[in-house]
This record gives C-alpha cells, structure tokens and sequence, in this order.
C-alpha cells in the first residue's frame, strides 16, 4: 500500500491541483503551492529530495528569462494594448461598419472581421472578449440588432484572437514543444481565416433572411461625401490593416524573427498613436501598466507551471501518465490524439489557454513526440504532427471556450453587459457559432493540408 | 491593526514605485529591438554594441518587466484566479478564504522560490558569471539579481495583502474601508 502511494503521488497531485484550483486563490500560486506540498509528501516517502527544489530557478532561467523567443510574448502584448488604447480598434470598427453599410449584417460581419484582423490585441481571451464587448455591443443594441446574434458575434471574434497569428497562445505552444513560431503562424492562417469566413457567410445569410435581426446604419451616421469617406479610410482603415500585414509578411517571408516583427510592429503602433494625438503621458502609463500587468500574469503562470511539472516529473508522472493511458488501452497515435483533445476541451470550460498549455503540455510532451502519424500527414517526421496538433489544439480550445453552459468566454461577458442581456441570449446566441466551430474543427482533422500547405511553401517545413 | 495597515500601505508604495518605473522598459525594450534591426539590415554595427549583445540585452530587458511586476500584479489583482464558486461569497468569506490561500499556498511558495532564487544571483556573483558568448553581455548576476529582487517585491506583496486582510477581517470596523483588496470591499461602499 504505501509502495503503491509511493509510485503513484504524481497522480495524487495532480488531482489535488485539480481541486484546489477551484478555491479560487490565484492560479500561478496554488500550481506552486501544491508542487512545493508534494515535494515535502515525496521527501516523507522518499522518493524527492527537497534540494531538487534548486531546479526552478535554473529551469526558469533557461526557460522564460533568457530565451529570445519569449521577448515577442510582452512585444505583442504591448502592441495590441498600443492599438486598442489609443482608439485605432474603435476607428477600425466605425470604418468597417460604414464599408459594409449595405451588406446585410454589416455591423456583425465588421465586428468579425476586426477581430481577424486585430487578433493581436492581447491574445488573452478574457481581455479581448472583454474589449470587444465594450466597444461593439453598445452600438448594436442601439441598432436594436437582434441580442442573440450581437452576443454570439463578440464572443466568437474575441476568441478568434488566440488563434489567428500574430497569437501568443502560439508563441507560447512553439515554445513548449520546440516548433519554430514562423511554422505555427504560417499554420494557423488558413484555419484561422476559414473560421473567420464560416462566422461571416452565417451573419451574412442570417441577416439576409431576417432582416429584422440585423437593422442596417442610418443614412446621416457615415461621412456625408465621398472626400470624406476616402479621408477615413486612409486614416482609419488602411494603417493598422498594413501595421499587422507588415509584420505578418516580414516573418513569413522570414525578413524577421517574430520578437523583431513585435518589437518594430510596436513602434509602429506607437506611431500610428502618435499621429492620432493619443499618445499623451497618462494614456501612455496606462497603456503600460495594462500590458505590464498582462504580461506578468503570464509569466507568473511559468513560474508556477514550471515548479509543478518539475515535482510532478520527479515523482515520476511521466510513467504514471504512460502506464494509466495504456491500461485504459489507449496507445495508438489516433486514441492519444482524441484523448488529448476531449481533455483539452473539457479543461476549456473553466481555464484559460495559459494555464491548459503550461500544465497539459509538459506532461503530454513526451507522448506527442513519439507519435506516429506519417500515414495521415505524409512524410516529414514529428514536426508535421506536433505543427498539426498545435493547431488543432488552439482550435479545439477556442471552440471550449465558447461552448455552453461552462464556456468561460460567456462569463467574462456576462460580467460586463447590460441587465438587459440575459444568459440565456448569450447561451443561445453562441450555439450557432460553436457549430461553425466544430464543422471547422473537423475540416482541420480530416483535411491536415490546411494547416500545412501555408508552412510548407513557406518553407519552414523543410 | 492601525501599525499593520500603515505597514501594508508603505509596502504597497514601494512595490508600485518600482513597478511604474520598471514599466517605462517596455519602451526601452521597443528601441533596443528597432535600433538592432536597422542596424543589422544596415550592415554598420556601432562598437561595443554587436546584435548578440543588443539581442541579450533584449531579453534581460523582458526578465526585469516581468520580473518586478510580480508583485505588482498580484496587488492589482490581475493574477487569473477560477473563482466561479465565490463571485457571490459574502466579503469576509472571501476575505478569509485569501488569507488562507496565502498562508497555505503562497508564502511556502515564495519562500522557496525567493531562497533559491538568492541563492541562483549569490553563486553567479561569486563565479562572476559571464555571457556564453564570448561576445555577449558581462555581468551575468545583475539580470539574476533582478529575478531574485521580482522574487522578494512578491513576497513583500503578499505580506502586504495579507496584513490588509488581518485587519479586515480581524480589525476594527472603521479600518475596513481602508483595506480592501480586489474584489473584497467594505459592506455598504459601491462596489
């Protein structure tokens, strides 16, 4: 008995961090927390010397502090918070509305498209839902647009941002698993556009056959003559448009490694803001202190996620993990994946990406890298998979995010809309769009060459 | 009570100052990435200031950013927390559940990770540690040194909340309003 607690204490640890997750302390310190009590129940068995506790800080050191790649994840924080404080997010969207006045469902269909294209800002589900909330959701209740389908529209474009690159989910995924950020954001383009394009042909043809759900722009809203117009898209429309195609283009076309892509698409952000007028001393502060704060959240989680998965490796949890898959029978690469993504899925109801990625990942890690599916991909090694995966997986969780009744992305947005928006409005307004999501979902499993066509003659998988 | 919240409130200064200052690198860190790449594309290096030092610097900019806002973000609140079961929990519940979380979970934590992380800078001190490359930066314990001082401003803020929260929960009622943390307010203030 005490040999059989002994061999399996990484399992106990990690159902107690299962639990006590719940308790509603900060994350980053309960992961911490828990690792550094089963260190000490190791060293009661045995089987952990408390000087093993040594290995954070070097493991941190090597693995968050001095490790280039990392430096895009603060960059692009700071880029995206640059673009939405300085008001470049609201412009966009008042632009859009006006370009696609008479499309039916134009507001919706603008909110969509500037969630594509500003998918940068932030890349933290809860901040982008939040933000978007707040800049499109009074508008369309004042078009008296149909409450379901402007709820179900934000949600679903603020999740779109930890997908589409520039994405530090992907930054921070590459970084796990040891694939080149240029491979991962050349992946997910076309499966992040393919969603995009799924959300915007349901808007279109919803509006259409319902024309009460969608009331178009009065006539007097827009500018009044066509100098005016022209005048607002070449302020409003084209610079963050060419701002995130500059540095998409620079690191596919492999001008520029992702951190200096970041580092010169902040400047450029601080540019636009500049020109804007925006860039006073208090909007700057604020602009930091958001994206600092932002940014420390994240790393913390490193810091908490690293000492956890060192405990739990040391108590031997990769056996553990290994043993118990197998003995459930699941040890083909397909059983493994499908387990993955169910698990994933489900852990996507209560966390976010950060968490799910820095604790399932290191644990998976070791499994992913073996498997096998050459017969799926075509030939090209364990790079093919893991790419596929990582996009799969981002899909996957967005789509968690989004699912009734758990969905986390609808309690951020509870927490923010007027009374009049119920639960059941956002409830039943996202059901359609995480059908969207799984038909996407599913076209990204069966057909893997929408992930890879774009890396491939990108060259990044040869 | 009166002495724990004046310590708790000096200590939060101290944090935020250093936090605000820190924070101007994010800038520092935009320039440095823009002045390596132009000069790089421009193929004229300055002396003394190669791509692998201003790359190391680029990074040694990021640990501080993060580093010395640990703390800070832990009294802003901004550390992600589940906490669907107590969005309706009455203040003190709340109170003391934190207080809790803190005695069990974070002190041990920063504990640990704050020994360590003195002792990580300490060693590289002494070895006078430098940049594998050999023409990288020197002083390699001054970025070591700064995690370690995010280590301890983070500890320093947990005491911090955690003395507003004895005297929140504990203290005299007309000291309640002034400490407040997050989400745990005062009954009857707006919240």
């Amino acid at each position: 008995m005490i040999d059989w607690i002994a061999d399996h204490l990484a399992l106990f640890l990690f159902f107690a961090l299962a639990t006590l997750l719940f308790c509603g302390f900060p994350v980053a310190f309960v992961l911490g927390g828990v690792g550094i009590f089963f260190g000490l129940i190791g060293w009661a068995f045995d089987v952990f010397n408390p000087i093993q506790f040594f290995n954070l800080l070097p493991r941190v050191w090597g693995g968050v502090a001095a490790n280039p790649i990392l430096v895009a994840v603060p960059m692009f924080i700071f880029m995206g918070t640059v673009l939405e404080r300085s008001g470049v997010a609201n412009d966009l969207l008042h632009c859009l509305q006006v370009l696609l006045r008479r499309v039916p469902g134009g507001l919706a269909m603008s909110v969509t498209i500037m969630g594509t294209i500003m998918a940068a800002t932030t890349g933290i589900v809860g901040a982008s839902v939040v933000m978007l909330t707040l800049i499109a959701l009074p508008t369309m209740l004042d078009r008296k647009y149909n409450k379901e389908l402007a709820v179900g529209t934000i949600a679903s474009a603020g999740t779109l941002g930890i997908l589409i690159p520039p994405s530090i989910m992907l930054v921070i995924m590459g970084d796990l698993l040891s694939v080149s950020v240029g491979t991962l954001f050349a992946a997910a383009l076309i499966p992040g556009l393919l969603l995009s394009v799924l959300y915007l042909g349901y808007q279109f043809v919803l509006s259409w056959m319902r024309p009460e759900f969608a009331p178009p722009m009065r006539a007097d809203e827009g500018p009044l003559d066509a100098r005016e117009y022209w005048t607002m898209l070449w302020k409003s429309f084209l610079p963050p448009s060419f701002l995130i195609f500059l540095v998409l283009g620079s690191i596919y076309l492999g001008w520029a490694t992702p951190t200096e892509a970041a580092g010169v698409g902040s400047a450029g952000a601080l540019v636009l803001a500049g020109v804007r007028g925006r860039l006073t001393l208090r909007n700057l502060k604020e602009i930091i202190e958001s994206s600092a704060l932002t940014n420390a959240m994240v790393f913390f989680i490193f810091f908490g996620a690293t000492l956890f998965s060192f405990v739990f490796r040391a108590l031997g949890g990769d056996d553990v993990v290994e043993h118990i898959l197998k003995g459930i029978g699941i040890d083909t690469g397909w059983e493994i994946f499908i387990f993955l993504m169910v698990l994933t899925f489900i852990l996507g109801f209560f966390f976010d990406w950060i968490e799910i990625c820095l604790i399932v990942l290191p644990i998976f890690a070791p499994i992913l890298k073996q498997a096998d599916f050459s017969a799926h991909l075509g030939e090209g090694g364990p790079i093919l998979f893991l790419t596929w995966f990582i996009v799969c997986m981002s899909v996957n969780l967005q789509t968690a995010f989004l699912t009734p009744p758990f969905g986390f992305t609808l309690f951020y947005m509870k927490g923010i809309v007027p009374p009049e928006v119920t639960m059941m409005h956002i409830y039943r307004g996202i059901i359609p769009f995480v059908l969207l999501q799984i038909a996407g979902l599913t076209l990204t499993i069966v057909f893997p060459n929408l992930v890879l066509w774009l890396p491939r003659i990108s060259g990044f998988l040869n | 009570m009166e002495l724990m919240l004046r310590i708790a409130d000096h200590l939060r200064a101290v944090i935020t100052k250093i936090a605000e200052w820190s924070g101007w690198l994010f800038i520092a860190c935009v320039v440095v990435i823009c002045f390596d790449v132009l000069t790089r594309k421009a193929g004229y290096q300055l002396p003394g200031m190669g791509s692998t030092r201003l790359q190391e610097l680029e990074w040694h900019l990021h640990l501080t950013l993060f580093s010395l806002w640990l703390g800070m973000a832990y009294l802003k609140n901004a550390h992600v927390r589940i906490d669907v079961a107590f969005t309706n929990a009455k203040p003190r519940t709340m109170a003391l559940w934190e207080f809790w979380g803190i005695v069990v979970f974070a002190i041990p934590y920063c504990a640990v990770a704050l020994y360590f992380g003195t002792n990580f800078a300490w060693v590289s001190f002494i070895q006078n540690e430098m940049s594998d490359a050999a023409s990288g930066l020197p002083y390699r314990y001054v970025p070591k040194t700064i995690i370690a001082a995010g280590l301890l401003l983070l500890m320093l803020s947990v005491l911090s909340v955690m003395f507003r929260l004895i005297v929140f929960i504990w203290g005299p009622g007309h000291l309640r309003k002034a400490a407040e943390f997050g989400p745990i307010k005062a009954e009857g203030s707006a919240s």
